[in-house]
């Protein structure tokens, strides 16, 4: 265990500071001049030293990286150039709202996913099989900035049921989290209905029922159980797909979260805020794929004791 | 390679479609051929169509602004006309160019630089394989889009940078998949006994190893069409992409959500032709995987 353990904790370490050399590299990918991009062509020339001062952007490159992983270490991603407020603080206040779609949406998609893959695994060739991975399919054809819309004008216009976007009541975390969840519950009910599938077939399974369980309680007992180590695994990577998927989700429902701090940062040319926000995203993507091996491993012995 | 559920997991996180149920429901009907097959041929018209019909699709005819789609004899009104009065259909037609040559220019980049930078670094081994492995680690790191956002943030808007930024994402599912291929084939005995017989490395791998990792490339490029064509149109929504008077999908939807509750076409036309056309590629693709018995 502890092998593998080291291993897959190295492995996450270097990927993360590879994440840190890209997102610090980033505001070099600027063409031209960033500080003329940011400022505009009529800026002052002394705000322009001022600012290539500011930034850091006038020591040579490895110095800046240097200054760079220190400031990091020490929790400082420098300042917004637009409000002027530290980066930090600016992601502090918008971290709640991201955390609180994606659980949302994460919870929309079991709830509707694993059900909706174990009715169609016990039914396997019906129409109501053919039926519900019919919808799955489509459903992972879709993506968020077009499905988005789209229930938005059957349930805000159409329907007037729910709010169109902004994040004032209860009620407006379904549309977004249901937009976002929503290619991740096909994904799992698809993953569910095979491992399902898998294990029905297995002997154990014609053992039990040969003692005479009824197929529910097979299904219930010992299909199930054996199936939710691939789903946890898609489940968690899925987890991390889903904090990018929040950044159009985000955008279409203007819900205040990290993905909408990102893109109005690229609007309005405030690199430094877009670089918090690509590493803080990136960042827990590496966390959250790094545990979910890590619960892999620990959930299944043949990955634990390989090592 | 310690890194279980990875495998299979990966697959199910990128393409969509994935991961293969082994028993498939039913036999799969004429109906969910052909019909993703018309899509698809409409789609390809349709871009051809589009560089003839850019100049009438930027008409902007004020008049006409918001006007619902209407039959009669006058095409160009059939789907309706957007905010600046110009035919949603004709920009139907010019997004269709658009979001067809950027997701061909890039899909042919990534298999091209993919596969080149799989087979070398499979093949050779070494310190080479070793740095190859790590930039790929952290470039899977990232969630693809958000990558994509990231540098076409960064390099500006344009359709020169989304090719570039999409491609800058996508090459490192090729390599993957071709270093992983090539990994298993250089111990081959076929490959041995060219080896043994001093044909060059570089011949090597184009004749005796790429034609054999031909099909999976070929099945993965597919579902590279359906993610370019939604990634496209992911950075145009998001005001990242093509940039007006060009028509994107992308930038359609974002124009037309602000005029929902009065001209819901303008979300309507281009969210069913995105939907339609990756709904297409993905069948089609599981169709071809499916029919070439890919398993990874």
């Amino acid at each position: 265990m502890s092998r593998y353990l080291l291993e897959r904790l190295a492995s996450g370490a270097a990927v993360m500071l590879g994440v840190l050399l890209l997102v610090f590299a980033l505001i070099h990918l600027v063409p031209g001049d960033p500080v003329e991009v940011m400022l505009g062509e009529h800026a002052r020339p002394a705000d322009r030293e001022a600012l290539r001062e500011s930034l850091g952007l006038d020591k040579p490159l490895l110095e800046q990286l240097s200054d760079y992983l220190a400031g990091l270490a020490a929790g400082d991603l420098g300042d917004s150039l637009r409000s002027r407020r530290p980066i930090s603080a600016m992601l502090a206040e918008r971290i709640p709202n991201t955390a609180y779609l994606a659980v949302a949406a994460f919870a929309m998609a079991i709830v509707i996913g694993v059900p909706a893959g174990l009715f169609a695994a016990t039914r396997p060739g019906t129409a109501a099989d053919i039926g519900a991975m019919s919808v799955a399919l489509a459903a992972v054809a879709i993506p968020n900035f077009v499905l988005g819309p789209l229930l938005v004008l059957v349930f805000s216009f159409a329907l007037g049921w729910l709010p169109v976007s902004g994040a004032q009541s209860a009620a407006s975390i379904v549309l977004p989290a249901l937009t976002l969840g929503t290619s991740l519950a096909a994904v799992l009910s698809r993953m569910t209905r095979s491992t399902v599938l898998e294990v029905l077939g297995q002997d154990f399974v014609r053992t039990a029922l040969a003692k005479g369980l009824s197929r529910s309680q097979v299904v219930r007992r010992h299909a199930l159980g054996n199936a939710l180590l691939p789903i946890v695994t898609v489940g968690g990577l899925q987890l991390g797909a889903l904090l990018a998927g929040a950044v159009i989700t985000e955008k279409v429902f203007e819900w205040p979260g990290i993905g909408l701090l990102l893109v109005d940062s690229i609007r309005n040319r405030d690199y430094p805020v877009v670089q918090g926000c690509v590493l803080l995203i990136a960042g827990t993507y590496v966390i959250v794929n790094t545990a979910t091996d890590l619960v892999y491993a620990w959930l299944d012995p043949r990955i634990r004791l390989r090592g | 390679m310690a890194r279980p559920g990875r495998a299979a997991a990966g697959g199910a996180e990128r393409g969509p479609g994935r991961p293969i149920p082994p028993g498939r429901p039913g036999a799969p009907s004429p109906w969910g051929f052909w019909l993703p097959v018309a899509v698809l041929a409409l789609w390809c018209v349709s871009a051809l169509l589009g560089f003839w019909f850019s100049g009438a699709s930027r008409f902007v005819d004020l008049p006409r602004i918001l006007a619902p789609p209407g039959g009669g004899l006058d095409v160009s009104g059939w789907l309706g006309f957007d905010s600046l009065g110009r035919s949603v259909l004709l920009r139907l037609v010019e997004g269709s160019t658009t979001s067809c040559t950027i997701a061909l220019g890039v899909v042919s980049a990534v298999l091209a630089a993919g596969t080149v930078v799989g087979a070398v670094s499979g093949f050779i081994g070494g310190w080479f394989d070793h740095l190859v492995i790590r930039v790929i680690d952290i470039f899977l790191a990232f969630p693809g889009m958000l990558l994509a956002i990231a540098l076409a943030g960064a390099l500006g808007p344009g359709v020169d940078n989304v090719v570039i930024a999409l491609s800058a994402v996508g090459w490192v599912g090729f390599a993957r998949l071709t270093r992983a291929q090539t990994l298993s084939l250089r111990r081959q005995p076929h490959v041995t006994a060219a080896r043994a017989l001093g044909v060059p490395a570089g011949r090597i791998i184009a004749v005796h190893v790429l034609p054999l990792v031909a099909g999976p490339l070929i099945v993965e490029a597919t579902f590279a069409i359906a993610s370019a064509v939604i990634a496209e149109a992911g950075l145009s929504f998001l005001g990242l992409g093509v940039q007006p008077p060009r028509s994107s999908w992308g930038s359609m939807l974002l124009e037309g959500a602000h005029y929902m509750l009065v001209a819901p076409h303008l979300v309507i036309a281009p969210a069913v032709a995105i939907f339609l056309v990756v709904w297409s590629i993905n069948v089609l693709g599981d169709r071809f995987r499916d029919h070439l018995d890919v398993r990874r």
